[in-house]
């Protein structure tokens, strides 16, 4: 191994820029997908209402006048 | 309840888990094999260390890379599928998740930019100081996610709001202090070094077979075998601590890896093979070893382990206690001073969660008949035989480890590394086993939890969102078609890189003469 390039980190050759650009190129397009699932499908969607009455609904049924079992009793 | 919707969401949360846990554990790993390489090169100034170091750290960085963000998906599936888990628990589950992307993730992301960029702007010291900070960095993540974890498998530290109608925070301290996140943390971070280090040894093996970067293959596999055998002694006793205190805090998920059906006289024997059969609930062709299972669950002789049945008539009675705490915020709905409801929820309140088993098929459990009720406490059974076959696996695994880095250490010891061509070959075969007991590992928690989302509190069916069936189903094919692009490129590229290898990047001379440098 040459002296001048001895102690030159591995990073900063062609070979190394070319893998963290690779790297950096990977990260910033999964960021983008990401960014662009949450934009497109996920915050369109309505936010679930999160009132106690809403949560004690959810976990208990609806209040006993309104709730109705199917005919077998489920 | 849309049982559709609740085994596609599982499905969907289950494999972006997995996939997710393909890099973590390596990255684990991997970050301590680096800082220990960059130690031997600062300490004794030989460059083929500081070579060594940045070899293995392109690895890293393509698997750093490529695990990325992989997890973010299923913090969106907290809001997507769990919506209603979300906002049941979030107070408690939601923070330490947000501890660990504002501290740990920014740790680790910070310094894994000045670890590549870093070699000629800093000092050896300061290089190897952000080396190890980066390596703390990635453990402390993996801390913050794994208590978040433990809450759901043993919920410390928070109680039931009747006014927000959700779990609420009481002490952090007892959330972070959490014994089973403690276990859980030491067992699952030293599988990952298990992880790390079997991927140095292999790749170095395949090294030596070829006859390529001897020297630097060498090296390796003798720091890869001193730091294995370290980390697969510890993940099987710290596996044993993990499995203590799922004694304690999980006894149906212990009583159903052990596929033990009925409670035993103690010391209850351990069950080394057989067919667990849910029909019959019994274990077909058992070949059991006294004494064992009782000594490892209970660290005693006179300790009594109970039996799946037992654990369903405890279930059951749990239930009609949880029912009478059903029955009294139905009342509180009616009239929140009503004092003798009140009294009647503050007794019965910890197995309110038990009636909410029967929300799945009543829409009110109060109606239930005692057929309901026993289905409901059968419903507490997780997969037997996929929990009986999983742990099982898992553990030969970790034995495995230990025999695989025992002999790479003693090889080592004696430079015989490059004699045992069959030993080469066995290091370099083994090179998935860490994957698939990582994998199992994560079976045999997340399986053994079912049927609650919290274990006791919150049965995994009420937390899923008022979402469709097509809905989850589209976003699963997305998720699987998206991660297997992920995960192909990432073979590639550790592929391509690990073959190029130290002499092929120009990081080392391929020629052996040049051994001498070290």
């Amino acid at each position: 191994m040459h002296d001048e390039s001895r102690h030159r980190s591995w990073f900063r050759t062609r070979d190394g820029r070319a893998y963290l650009f690779g790297l950096g190129a990977i990260v910033a397009l999964k960021i983008a997908l990401l960014a662009a699932l949450y934009l497109a499908v996920i915050a369109p969607q309505p936010r679930v209402a999160r009132t106690p009455e809403v949560q004690r609904t959810h976990l208990l049924g609806p209040p006993p006048a309104a709730a109705k079992d199917p005919p077998d009793g489920r | 309840m849309d049982a559709d919707v609740v085994t596609l969401s599982r499905l969907q949360f289950a494999l972006t888990a997995l996939y997710h846990f393909l890099f973590v554990p390596l990255t684990l790993g991997l970050c301590w094999m680096l800082a220990i390489m960059e130690s031997v090169y600062v300490m004794t100034g030989r460059e083929i260390w500081r070579r060594m170091t940045q070899f293995w750290g392109v690895l890293f960085g393509i698997n750093f890379a490529m695990g990325v963000a992989t997890g973010v998906t299923m913090e969106f599936q907290f809001g997507t599928n769990w919506a209603y888990y979300a906002h049941y628990v979030g107070d408690i589950f939601g923070t330490p998740l947000a501890i660990e992307g504002l501290m740990a993730f920014f740790l680790e992301a910070s310094f894994v930019g000045l670890f590549f960029f870093g070699w000629e702007r800093l000092s050896r010291v300061q290089h190897l100081a952000v080396t190890w900070l980066l390596a703390l960095g990635t453990n402390l993540s993996a801390l913050w996610i794994l208590i978040a974890n433990a809450w759901m498998q043993n919920p410390v530290g928070a109680e039931f709001n009747l006014d927000t109608m959700r779990m609420e925070l009481t002490s952090f301290g007892a959330v972070i202090f959490n014994p089973v996140a403690q276990s859980k943390f030491v067992h699952t971070v030293s599988a990952g070094y298990v992880m790390g280090a079997v991927f140095v040894l292999a790749i170095s093996a395949w090294y030596l077979l070829r006859g390529r970067n001897r020297e630097f293959a060498k090296r390796s596999m003798t720091i890869a075998a001193s730091f294995g055998l370290a980390s697969a002694l510890s993940v099987v006793v710290l596996g044993d601590e993990s499995g203590y205190t799922v004694t304690e805090h999980q006894k149906m998920k212990l009583a159903a890896i052990e596929a033990m059906w009925e409670t035993e006289p103690a010391p209850a024997a351990f069950t080394a093979f057989g067919l667990p059969s849910l029909a019959e609930r019994r274990t077909l062709y058992a070949v059991r070893i006294p004494w064992l299972m009782g000594l490892i669950g209970t660290r005693s002789v006179d300790t009594v382990m109970p039996g799946i049945a037992e654990l369903v008539a405890r279930a059951r009675e749990r239930i009609a206690s949880g029912l009478v705490a059903y029955d009294a915020l139905e009342r509180l709905r009616q009239d929140r001073n009503d004092a003798a409801a009140q009294a009647a929820f503050a007794a019965h309140r910890r197995d309110l969660g038990y009636a909410l088993l029967l929300r799945r098929e009543l829409a009110d459990p109060r109606r239930a008949t005692a057929a309901d009720i026993e289905r409901a406490a059968d419903s507490t059974v997780p997969n037997v035989p996929l929990l009986f076959w999983a742990f099982r696996l898992m553990v030969a695994c970790g034995f495995y480890f230990i025999a695989l880095f025992a002999l790479a250490f003693w090889y080592a010891s004696r430079r015989e590394l490059e004699r045992h061509r069959w030993f080469l070959r066995a290091a370099l075969y083994s090179l998935p086993l860490p994957w698939i007991a990582s994998e199992l590992g994560w079976i045999v928690a997340e399986v053994g939890r079912q049927p609650w989302a919290i274990e006791g509190v919150l049965p995994t069916a009420l937390g899923v969102s008022s979402v469709s069936a097509a809905q989850v189903a589209t976003s699963l094919v997305g998720f699987v078609l998206f991660y297997s692009v992920l995960a192909v490129v990432d073979a590639l590229l550790m592929v391509k890189y690990a073959r190029r290898g130290p002499d092929g990047l120009g990081l080392w001379p391929a020629a052996p003469t040049q051994a001498g440098h070290a």
